[in-house]
């Protein structure tokens, strides 16, 4: 036990080293992987080419560039443009207007990408220029921008969770399934909190604007083709038609037809949507396969196992672990994105909640809030970089303060899932019939 | 040695960059044809579920070289980005001979794995029995591409070091 501890301590130390000093995440990860492997697991290092090979050569995985190709043909045509109108039209006058038809938007655009990255930079884009126009509060606006985006990895298809369960052997009908009501109750508390401060201080937005019922029903003879998208990827995955792979091949398809459609596809645009996809792709598969490495030489090596021991001993019980792995997230989403800390955490996380009898679907949708709320808090929060490029004229700190009721509202859904997890669990039960 | 660069470069990023993405549209295809001969056809291809993921291989590790060209590896910058450009830049130098350095353990696993796979005739356990190695070669390809991007980013970084000591002194 005790070279075990020496071990650990020289292992993780030093990968908090290298990954401070600015070495790429997968890279870091990969070198203390082989130094475990070689020095104290001792075993060859075409280990590492095998665990890359197995760890990607999935099916199931191939889901994730094709929801991502989707959402870069959708944001980079800019044929969201017309959605976030529409949903405008229908939303506009609740309080807080526009702020709420970010949060519609977001909801809709959610279920046709699955990106945070993407659901930032399209409606810091599209809605940001429009409510400054129309004299809203920079911090309600910009708040609103950041934090819906955080329904993108919730509400199906995410990305995030696609990725989890691929890695994790779990089935992507059952974690997806497990997003819907959670991204729902996201999306209501959200449009609570802008009532709420809107209430509190109504110079952050002008009165809200109700359109005519014709204008309404006249946005939804442009929209529809977005209805057939979500309709026709999620009704394939939910009713059972096709594998998630198959029905991100069909959005990513359809995506391709809709912009075609709205005649805003350019063999420059489609060229550079591949090409965003594929990095996207590399950089977080990669480090999924490293993870996948050091995980192998932290569980051959003993650590895991002592680790598990150590934390399931705590006299914390099951919710007080929870609690500390949501701290832990909080901290660490000062310096990592969501992506990173799934994969740098999980080979030590998921040997404890399944010791706990924790359902991994509930965990998977617990996570996705845990680690996305790191997206919109200081320093290193992802959402606030991708804004602030969008909108430079406005500090991060707006972004920030704005931002912060909407933190409350995610904490307040995590608190919910604690209290009923049946919110993540009974919709995969209903469709696994 | 300029010329040669762009040469490399170039090369890197159309068989790193646009080739992979011509492949990801090709993915896209063939799942489609997959589901089409399945639901229209009564006469289900079955080649999707096995070339798919040989595909996604190839994309996650032919794609590493173009993704460093593009600086879109995530890494950590909060704390780097609070020295002086002078350390900052030799930390740079340091991170990528530390990166180099695991690349070329990277090539060398890749290319024992493949010469495993071709030795033992492994083949797959699918009706198509491809031999494994076919479709493990991109991860070699892959290293060696990063391996040369790998070069030119140090070479590119010593070279700025140089000539600010030349500014400074």
């Amino acid at each position: 036990m005790g070279t075990e501890i020496i071990v650990a301590v020289a292992l993780i130390a030093g990968l908090f080293v290298l990954l401070m000093i600015g070495l790429e995440i997968a890279w870091a990860v990969g070198v203390i992987a082989l130094i475990g492997l070689v020095w104290y697991v001792d075993q060859p290092i075409n280990q590492v080419a095998y665990t890359i090979w197995a760890s990607l050569n999935s099916f199931t995985l191939t889901a994730m560039p094709l929801f991502i190709l989707m959402g870069c043909i959708l944001g980079n045509t800019g044929v969201n443009e017309r959605l976030f109108n529409a949903i405008d039209k229908w939303v506009g006058h609740l309080p807080g207007g526009l702020a709420s038809s970010v949060i519609f938007g977001n909801a809709v655009f959610a279920a046709m990408s699955g990106s945070t990255i993407a659901a930032t930079a399209t409606f810091g884009k599209i809605a940001y220029p429009v409510m400054e126009q129309r004299k809203y509060d920079p911090r309600l606006a910009l708040g609103s921008i950041a934090s819906g985006t955080v329904l993108a990895p919730l509400i199906p298809p995410s990305i995030l969770l696609i990725i989890y369960g691929a890695w994790q052997g779990l089935s992507i009908v059952d974690l997806l399934a497990a997003g819907v009501f959670p991204g729902l109750t996201l999306t209501g508390l959200f449009i609570l909190t802008i009532f709420v401060t809107v209430k509190l201080n109504p110079r952050l937005a002008p009165p809200p604007f109700k359109h005519p019922w014709h204008a309404r029903w006249r946005t939804l003879g442009e929209v529809w083709p977005f209805a057939v998208l979500i309709v026709g990827v999620l009704g394939a995955i939910f009713g059972g038609y096709m594998t998630a792979t198959e029905a991100a091949s069909l959005g990513a398809f359809l995506s391709i037809l809709l912009s075609l459609y709205y005649r805003r596809l350019t063999f420059a645009i489609l060229k550079q949507s591949l090409l965003d996809t594929i990095k996207v792709t590399s950089f977080s598969l990669f480090i999924m396969a490293m993870a996948s490495l050091i995980s192998h030489v932290f569980n051959s090596a003993g650590i895991i196992p002592m680790i598990k021991e150590y934390v399931i001993a705590l006299p914390l019980g099951k919710n007080g672990i929870l609690i500390l792995f949501f701290l832990m997230y909080f901290v660490m989403g000062m310096f990592f994105d969501s992506w990173s800390m799934l994969f740098l955490t999980f080979p030590f996380v998921m040997p404890i909640i399944m010791a706990l009898g924790i359902s991994p679907i509930w965990w998977g949708v617990v996570y996705v809030m845990a680690g996305e709320q790191s997206t919109i808090t200081p320093p290193f929060g992802l959402s606030l970089f991708v804004l602030h490029g969008v909108v430079p004229q406005h500090p991060i700190g707006t972004i920030v303060r704005g931002a912060i009721p909407f933190l409350i509202a995610i904490y307040v859904n995590v608190f919910l899932m604690f209290l009923f997890p049946g919110l993540a669990t009974w919709l995969p039960s209903v469709i696994r019939g | 040695m300029r010329r040669t660069i762009q040469i490399i470069e170039s090369i890197i990023s159309f068989l790193s960059g646009l080739v992979q993405g011509w492949i990801l549209f090709l993915l896209m295809i063939l799942v489609l044809v997959d589901v089409t001969t399945r639901y229209v056809l009564q006469n289900p291809l079955s080649v999707a579920e096995e070339y798919g993921a040989y595909m996604l291989v190839a994309i996650t590790c032919m794609g590493l070289a173009f993704t460093w060209k593009e600086g879109s590896h995530v890494r950590v910058e909060l704390l780097i980005n609070r020295l002086s450009p002078a350390i900052r830049q030799w930390m740079r130098v340091i991170t990528m001979l530390i990166a180099f350095a695991f690349t070329v353990f990277m090539v060398i696993a890749s290319y024992q794995l493949v010469s495993f796979s071709f030795m033992f005739g492994t083949r797959s356990g699918s009706w198509l029995r491809t031999p494994i190695a076919w479709p493990q070669i991109p991860l070699i390809i892959g290293s060696v591409l990063l391996f040369f991007q790998l070069i030119i980013e140090i070479v590119r970084a010593v070279n700025d070091l140089r000539s600010r000591k030349g500014g400074t002194s």
